[in-house]
């Protein structure tokens, strides 16, 4: 799987070079832009983004239909009373939609803290440790896990954990789903943390620290830890729309979550089935999830302090 | 000399994007939602011969040897290159093909069939008596073939001479001319190339109407007519079969032309060709059925009541408009409405006695049940489920919904693990022997089309329906559907039926009820 | 022969990529045989009887203990063989491999190309220009790229381009070059709309970082005209990036490729591992694992290699 995109190279600072060692703080987590724009920027990416969650909570509850519920004609066109239109069977698309972005915005935030947890210490581990024994054994597995083709490990996890199986408030085929995410998506983050650790070991205030004799384990939880979990902090909200769009081509290899739990994806996928006469079904879970995408990205650049080139 | 540029409104332009996309998005599918109005293509009402067709099938093939063979796919190949002895003609009369003679015995325990003179292999070598003789010794001999269930209650063939062929029966066996004599497992094939052992069926020489011109390739199998076929040419010179699994592809490329069939689509797909362009929707319904098959021998659905109630509480007319569009026809007896011995049967919902019948069982004050299912094997497959669970819903049943792949749902039904799950079964000729033999049977091969269902009167109505004809066998199809309507080992919904969609006249190149693909043929001498 | 240091690196992540394909092939041997179903499902289907069922997999040597299975494939594997595909009689994996590989292959790296061509321009454009718009309209252009699944942006390709323009085919594949050209485009551009997104963000965000550097500043005080400066310092250092998001972006691409397969109707290497993991066709479905990881580790692998050749900064051990 990938990984929204930015500097991966190490040793192309970031930062501004020069200010003396005091005046910088690496260790602490920046979480406001100075600029101003960037700033704006936030602000428009978390409210589409709250709407959107806003929405997913309030939409199930206040609907006068259920999301599993036949509440009309099957393929009605968007009006009124379903401002979705309704699907193929007759259910609700508007209602459908927002339960499930509760479903697929659950699933996203568990597949990425997981995946950023195991992947950031295993890479600042790689990345950090003086024997390059550790750092090759390490990346080898990362890359061993990458290249393995993922509808395999899939099926296997599906069948291991069950097709049938829920796991408290997951929905039946998710926690298959997810733990193969998982399995998968840290090692992206794995590599990203070993790069940015092997560029701040080299920096002249860890080195500093080295030489005033901070032991290794302090160095690293101190100073390396915190600015590398910031960088792929910022990725793993960028990478939570990917994630998404990831579970939405599940049902494309046989996965997913299990009938009639509504899931961006699956309703997508079941419409497109009915893309000629009834657009509705595919498009508008997707047109939500594009807006999702963007508010995501949206906070996710300006955690990662983006900025323009000044003419 | 850095200027800081006058912060604009980025909000406005940034809500703009979404929206435009939105709107091309809404735009493109709405556009694409009509309707396609393409010009003529001229050849579309012209029944005349054609140098080439592609046709799409949804499975791909697996081997062209009858023995080992079990997809559709390989079973329309084997259909248009295989050489039949006889064929069976559109009143259910046994019609001479390959044999110009061919007569049952009186007590349907043995029949005789007479070759033309002069038959010839696509390769040109000589077709006699001993390949007919040579085909069936295979046939019965092979072990661990599918085709034990089909050519079993043949005891043996030997040819008498050059040009004439006996076989006797175990048993009296009426429909021998249909299945299997006039299906594709009757072909002939030449007893060299027979010698040479399996490998022959990698391109196998047949005497059909077809040849292979080219096996199957990954992308496409390539079959031209076969000049030495003795009951004339083909209209269609050279067919390309192809394999599309996603119905949009396979709609989307008959729409552009790049190929002239669709052989089997999902039914909401075809709903929408009218009459108009020129891709026309051909329903064909099939000697058979689908239905809501049922676990007879354990869980809660081994009590017959509740069987029944279930079969009463579903809306057979919802599901046969929403899910196929009108384009087949709800059902509930045994016999399908394409073959002699239907009877109509109510197929009215009935909710009311539905409850009643609960009553007795586990299900009185309500219960769930697991619906089992995958989409891979018939596409409309979730949205029968969710019909259903919708419609079971008010008699108390809940269902439970488990979709799986293909495989895993193989294996759950050899191993019994499943309650309710959708199926269907049919026959490929107008003869009660395969479809009962299937879904009814106890040990018809099929376990009563997994059911677990074992009664011995019925396998005693079977028997007689199979070896029998006239008003004999006609009175045991009629006995087997009351049987079946009193056991209700499962619940019919609504007959079989092929959604070819066609850039190509009907009568150039059809499917017919069995599930053939057949190519019209210039006179025959 | 006395090795570079940077050399000796490249050829041990060599060696170390080849063992990891290899722990590939056997977590896939493994992996297959856990799920519910095997090659007589997908053979003999719901029509498979008791006897033929058992006869099958005798056949197969599926009723051997799991070491003896694994010791066949594994000495099958190092001599090349691949095996025989079960569902598919008488052809071997490798011949279903290679020739579905031939089609796959093409509209992969069609797509990677495509992604560079138009997200490398695109994403300095957005980085350099001097119109926040601009910037604001291309970043979230791709951002919404990157929140689209791909069967979407396929399926309104269909939609648009072959049904209604009439442009370009539906799908499907001609087998014969130079035919295929046109059944390339439209699923290469699907396939590739993802990757040309998070180039255009990987490129900005590059060039971004690299104009604040020193360096650059340096240039422009010295008096070179801003195009010099873009050209000759900005732009080589924004590609390097998109040389290791090239290298990591392989395996996804394969993934897509499965999904972009399905839509357009394409024989390549995703319709068979679906078809084969639906039929648990065990012989393919290792088959296809091995070379698909062989692929992508030495793809990120030639990334590697290629980010050592083109930044000298690199080569210093």
């Amino acid at each position: 799987m990938s990984i929204s995109g930015t500097s991966t190279t190490p040793g192309v600072s970031a930062q501004t070079v020069g200010a003396p060692i005091a005046k910088r703080t690496p260790a602490r987590l920046r979480l406001l832009p100075r600029r101003w724009a960037t700033r704006r920027a936030v602000w428009i990416g978390a409210g589409i983004l709250g709407l959107i969650v806003v929405l997913c909570l309030l939409v199930p509850v206040i609907s006068p239909y259920a999301s599993d519920e036949i509440a009309g004609q099957p393929l009605e066109a968007p009006s009124p009373g379903h401002l979705f239109g309704t699907d193929a069977v007759g259910r609700d698309v508007f209602v459908r939609t927002f339960a499930g972005g509760r479903i697929d915005l659950l699933a996203a935030a568990i597949a990425i803290s997981f995946a950023m947890i195991v992947g950031t210490l295993v890479g600042t581990l790689a990345g950090s440790s003086r024997r390059r024994l550790i750092d090759t054994v390490l990346m080898r597995i990362v890359d061993a896990v990458m290249a393995f083709p993922f509808i395999i490990l899939l099926l296997a996890l599906i069948a291991v954990i069950g097709v049938d199986r829920r796991l408290g408030p997951l929905p039946a085929g998710l926690p298959a789903t997810l733990m193969a995410f998982v399995m998968v998506q840290w090692a992206g983050y794995a590599r990203l943390a070993r790069g940015q650790a092997l560029s701040l070991r080299d920096r002249d205030y860890v080195v500093a620290a080295g030489i005033l004799g901070l032991s290794r384990a302090r160095i690293i939880v101190r100073h390396i830890a915190p600015s590398v979990a910031r960088i792929t902090g910022a990725f793993a909200v960028g990478d939570a729309v990917l994630v998404i769009v990831v579970l939405a081509s599940l049902p494309f290899l046989g996965a997913g979550v299990q009938p009639p739990t509504p899931e961006w994806g699956s309703i997508m996928y079941d419409g497109r089935g009915f893309l000629r006469q009834a657009w509705w079904i595919t498009v508008m879970p997707g047109v939500v999830l594009a807006f999702t995408g963007l508010g995501l990205s949206l906070v996710a650049d300006a955690l990662l302090g983006n900025r323009r080139v000044e003419a | 000399m850095k200027s800081i540029p006058a912060p604009r409104a980025p909000w406005r332009r940034l809500a703009a994007i979404p929206a435009l996309a939105a709107a091309t998005m809404f735009i493109a599918a709405c556009g694409g939602g009509t309707s396609s109005t393409s010009p003529n293509n001229g050849t579309e009402q012209n029944a005349g011969p054609r140098p080439q067709a592609t046709v799409a099938l949804g499975q791909a093939p697996t081997s062209l040897d009858p023995a080992v063979t079990v997809t559709g796919f390989d079973r329309v190949i084997l259909g248009l290159v295989g050489g039949l002895l006889v064929e069976t003609g559109p009143n259910g009369n046994t019609v001479p093909a390959l044999a110009e003679k061919f007569q049952m015995s009186a007590d349907n325990r043995s029949a005789t069939a007479t070759l033309r003179p002069g038959l010839k292999f696509s390769d040109g070598t000589a077709l006699t008596a001993d390949d007919v003789v040579a085909t069936w010794k295979r046939n019965l001999s092979k072990k661990d073939s599918v085709l034990a269930s089909i050519v079993s209650r043949v005891k043996s063939v030997t040819a008498k001479d050059d040009r004439t062929v006996v076989f006797q029966f175990k048993a009296p066996y009426a429909s021998f001319a249909q299945v299997p004599l006039a299906y594709y497992v009757g072909a002939v094939y030449p007893s060299e190339g027979l010698a040479k052992g399996d490998k022959f069926f990698e391109q196998p020489v047949s005497a059909g109407p077809y040849k292979i011109a080219q096996p199957w390739n990954g992308r496409e199998i390539v079959l031209e007519a076969n000049p030495n076929y003795a009951l004339g040419k083909p209209k269609i010179q050279t067919l390309h079969l192809t394999t599309i699994e996603d119905g949009n592809a396979a709609l989307s490329q008959l729409q552009t032309g790049q190929i002239d069939v669709a052989y089997d689509l999902p039914p909401n797909l075809v709903s929408r060709l009218g009459n108009a362009g020129p891709v026309k929707a051909i329903p064909r319904q099939a000697y058979g059925f689908y239905d809501l098959r049922m676990n007879n021998k354990t869980g809660p659905l081994a009590n017959a009541d509740l069987r029944k109630a279930i079969s009463l509480a579903i809306d057979r007319k919802q599901l046969v408009n929403v899910v196929w569009q009108g384009k087949t026809s709800p059902a509930a007896g045994f016999w399908p409405p394409t073959m002699k011995g239907h009877e109509t049967a109510s197929t009215t919902r009935d909710v009311v006695q539905a409850k009643q019948l609960l009553a007795g069982t586990d299900c009185a004050q309500g219960c769930e049940l697991t619906y089992s299912y995958s989409d891979q094997d018939f596409p409309f497959a979730g949205q029968l489920a969710l019909l259903i669970r919708d419609q079971l819903k008010q008699i108390g049943v809940s269902v439970k919904l488990r979709k799986m792949d293909r495989a895993a749902l193989v294996d759950a039904l050899r191993k019994g693990d499943y309650q309710l799950m959708n199926g269907g079964i049919f026959s490929p000729m107008d003869v009660p022997d395969r479809l009962a033999g299937l879904a009814l049977q106890s040990d018809g091969g099929l376990n009563a089309e997994f059911s677990g269902y074992a009664s011995k009167k019925m396998d005693t109505l079977i028997q007689q329906a199979n070896q029998n004809a006239g008003s004999t066998r006609t009175q045991a199809m009629s006995q087997i559907d009351a049987q079946f309507h009193a056991d209700q080992p499962y619940a019919v919904l609504a007959t079989w039926v092929y959604m070819t969609a066609s850039r190509l006249p009907e009568s150039l190149i059809k499917t017919d009820a069995g599930g053939r693909i057949v190519v019209a043929r210039d006179a025959v001498r | 022969m006395r090795l570079r240091a940077w050399q000796r690196r490249l050829a041990v992540q060599a060696a170390q990529a080849l063992l990891a394909a290899l722990a590939v092939s056997i977590v896939a041997f493994l992996v297959v045989r856990i799920a519910p179903g095997d090659p007589t499902a997908g053979v003999l289907g719901q029509q498979g009887t008791d006897t033929a069922v058992a006869a099958l997999r005798a056949q197969l040597h599926l009723d051997q203990p799991l070491t003896e299975q694994f010791r066949e494939y594994f000495t099958g594997l190092l001599g090349g063989d691949l095996g025989q595909s079960v569902l598919e009689r008488g052809t071997s994996v490798s011949s279903i491999i290679s020739r579905s590989l031939s089609t796959t292959l093409p509209i992969v790296l069609s797509a990677m190309g495509l992604a560079v061509l138009v997200g490398v321009p695109l994403g300095l454009w957005a980085a350099l220009t001097r119109h926040r718009a601009v910037d604001v309209f291309l970043r979230s252009w791709a951002v919404m790229l990157l929140a689209t699944p791909t069967f979407f942006v396929g399926l309104v390709l269909i939609l648009v381009l072959s049904i209604q323009a009439r442009m370009l085919p539906a799908g499907g594949w001609s087998g014969t070059w130079p035919e295929n050209l046109r059944y390339i485009v439209l699923p290469a551009v699907a396939l590739s709309s993802h990757l040309t997104a998070m180039i255009i963000r990987t490129v900005r965000q590059a060039a971004v970082d690299v104009a604040q550097d020193q360096f650059v500043e340096a240039a422009v005080a010295r008096g070179l005209p801003r195009r010099v400066v873009n050209v000759r310092h900005i732009l080589p250092n924004s590609v390097l990036p998109v040389v290791t998001l090239l290298g990591i972006s392989l395996g996804a691409l394969f993934t897509g490729a499965v999904i972009v397969e399905a839509v357009f109707g394409l024989p390549g290497v995703g319709t068979e591992l679906v078809k084969a993991v639906a039929g648990r066709d065990y012989p393919v479905i290792q088959g296809i694992a091995v070379i698909s990881a062989l692929i992508v580790v030495f793809g990120n692998f030639l990334a590697e290699a290629a980010y050592v050749l083109v930044d000298p900064r690199a080569r210093r051990a």
